[in-house]
């Protein structure tokens, strides 16, 4: 474990390195980054203009759940979202051949190769809606009970977006030129912007057992904003295990059948 | 004439090849969808509205979004394939030849359209059938509207993209105004909500702006809002003819800048 830790330290520090060498750009990213969270803030502000909820969650609400789908995104491009992004183009210029030959789990190899650091400035309007969020609704007195469950709850709607995101990028193994996956996982994970209680039927039943996407950002916000039962976090913790689980027998399973792809 | 209608056929080869990636392309749009259907039918189940909009309006609204996202959505594509030309030095072979570098991507463009359209129109008669009760389609009249303002829209779908990808003469990283592009864009175009939700000054600032007329536009053309079409389209051209000649002079100015060392 030590050693994988050590090995994403020294990602993370080569990818800054090659962020700092262009230092403009590296800015410019930032910026962009914190306005497309700015967009999201503008967005909910402007519909809670004209209604009072969405399936019960008021405006502090939505703001705390919104911030919560910043951070997610943030933490994301920090641990897998680059590096599953470029899976493709890795594959198709011989790359993933060569990765193949490492000494290092090639799950985690094709999971760090590449870290956003600019992605983290999206935090700064993630954290800053979800304190006033907090602030508004009067929920910081709880924090010192409800923050720690977060810390753990939202850790497991990491592992489930993350095992999502790792069976979407398997198809790449298939179709080679799956770079349209990417468009999946992104749409996917804006949707963890909505409550999932607006879902109604097998829609509701796919979000919750096939795309457990109730775990990624919903129930972090329920737990931050006192609205959760002891049942959805035990369900988080089962989401995270088995689809972690099913994700990676599914990689395994690609990484088996693959041949290369160009070297 | 010839070379511009192979570069066409050509577009429409490339884009059948990769087939696969249109259907994900399809599927990422009716996630995404899903979650913005269930949201406003949530919302107007718990008795609140929308000003101006009834339930099935909003419904159509955000599958239009959809629909001219999926079919006519391609600009940020063409202005990321721009920039990787002229970073890779590819645009040196274009520049060598009796050809119109940008004529060939507006048509590569027309190309890809014409294969996402073979995708989304018959999703389109699906849905439109299955709403024939509900809503109210538009007059002759509001048809041909809605149609040159699709077409209007493709001409600012390539001019705006095209415009940031050219940056890429002048920057190392010429993506990141393709993503400052389509932030603004998705700000202003009315993809996240309808322009008229948001505050009246703000409204009648975007009115004035191009983004409009890629979703909003058409949108409110279909849904028989426009009465009086001659002063959007006057605004429409204004801005078109402005974004044209700012699209040739960074051309000019770029090709005069560019240098093919080694090619």
């Amino acid at each position: 474990m030590s050693k994988y830790i050590r090995l994403y330290k020294i990602f993370l520090k080569v990818n800054f390195m090659k962020g700092m060498a262009y230092r403009g750009n590296f800015l410019f990213g930032c910026v962009l980054t914190l306005f497309e969270s700015a967009i999201s803030f503008i967005t909910i502000t402007v519909i809670y203009q004209h209604i009072q909820t969405i399936a019960g969650w008021s405006y502090y609400d939505a703001l705390v759940l919104s911030g919560i789908a910043m951070i997610t995104n943030s933490v994301g491009w920090l641990l897998y979202r680059g590096g599953l992004s470029d899976l493709d183009k890795i594959i198709n210029r011989g790359d993933f051949d060569w990765m193949l030959i490492k000494p290092v789990d090639i799950q985690f190899l094709s999971t760090i190769n590449r870290i956003d650091i600019e992605d983290t400035s999206r935090s700064i309007i993630g954290l800053y809606i979800l304190g006033y969020g907090l602030h508004e609704s009067h929920l910081f007195n709880h924090l010192w009970y409800t923050l720690p469950l977060f810390i753990v709850i939202f850790l497991f709607g990491q592992i489930v977006l993350y095992s999502v995101f790792l069976t979407f990028k398997t198809i790449t193994f298939k179709s080679i030129q799956g770079w349209a996956t990417n468009g999946i996982a992104y749409r996917f994970q804006q949707l963890a912007r909505y409550p999932t209680d607006i879902y109604k039927g097998i829609v509701r039943v796919i979000y919750t057992y096939m795309l457990p996407l109730v775990f990624v950002a919903t129930v972090p916000a329920k737990v931050l904003t006192g609205k959760f039962t002891w049942q959805l976090c035990v369900g988080s913790l089962v989401a995270a295990i088995l689809s972690f689980v099913i994700s990676r027998a599914i990689w395994k399973f690609a990484v088996k059948k693959y041949s290369s792809a160009s070297s | 004439m010839g070379k511009y209608s192979t570069t066409f056929k050509n577009s429409l080869s490339v884009f059948i090849q990769y087939r696969l990636n249109i259907g994900l392309i399809l599927v990422s749009h009716v996630v995404s969808l899903s979650g913005l259907i269930f949201l406003w039918l949530s919302v107007y189940a718990s008795g609140q509205q929308l000003q101006g909009y009834k339930l099935e309006q909003i419904l159509v609204y955000y599958v239009f979004v959809a629909l001219l996202t999926a079919g006519i959505g391609d600009g940020p594509g063409t202005g990321f394939d721009i920039v990787d030309d002229i970073n890779q030095g590819e645009i040196t072979n274009y520049l060598l030849k009796p050809y119109s570098y940008l004529r060939y991507r507006f048509l590569y463009l027309c190309g890809s359209i014409c294969i996402n359209m073979v995708f989304v129109l018959p999703l389109t008669c699906i849905g439109a059938y299955v709403m024939r009760h509900a809503f109210t389609f538009p007059s002759a009249m509001g048809w041909v509207i809605f149609i040159i303002t699709v077409f209007i829209a493709i001409l600012f779908e390539f001019l705006m993209y095209a415009i940031a990808s050219l940056s890429s003469f002048w920057v190392t990283r010429g993506s990141h105004f393709i993503y400052a592009t389509i932030l603004i864009t998705s700000l202003f175009d009315g993809s996240l909500i309808p322009l008229d939700l948001f505050p009246a000054w703000a409204y009648r600032l975007m009115s004035y702006l191009p983004f409009q007329f890629i979703i909003y536009t058409p949108i409110q053309a279909f849904l028989g809002k426009i009465h009086n079409p001659i002063p959007l389209l006057f605004i429409a051209i204004l801005w078109l003819v402005v974004l044209f000649l700012i699209l040739q002079l960074l051309w000019r100015k770029g090709v005069k800048k560019t240098e093919g060392v080694g090619r």
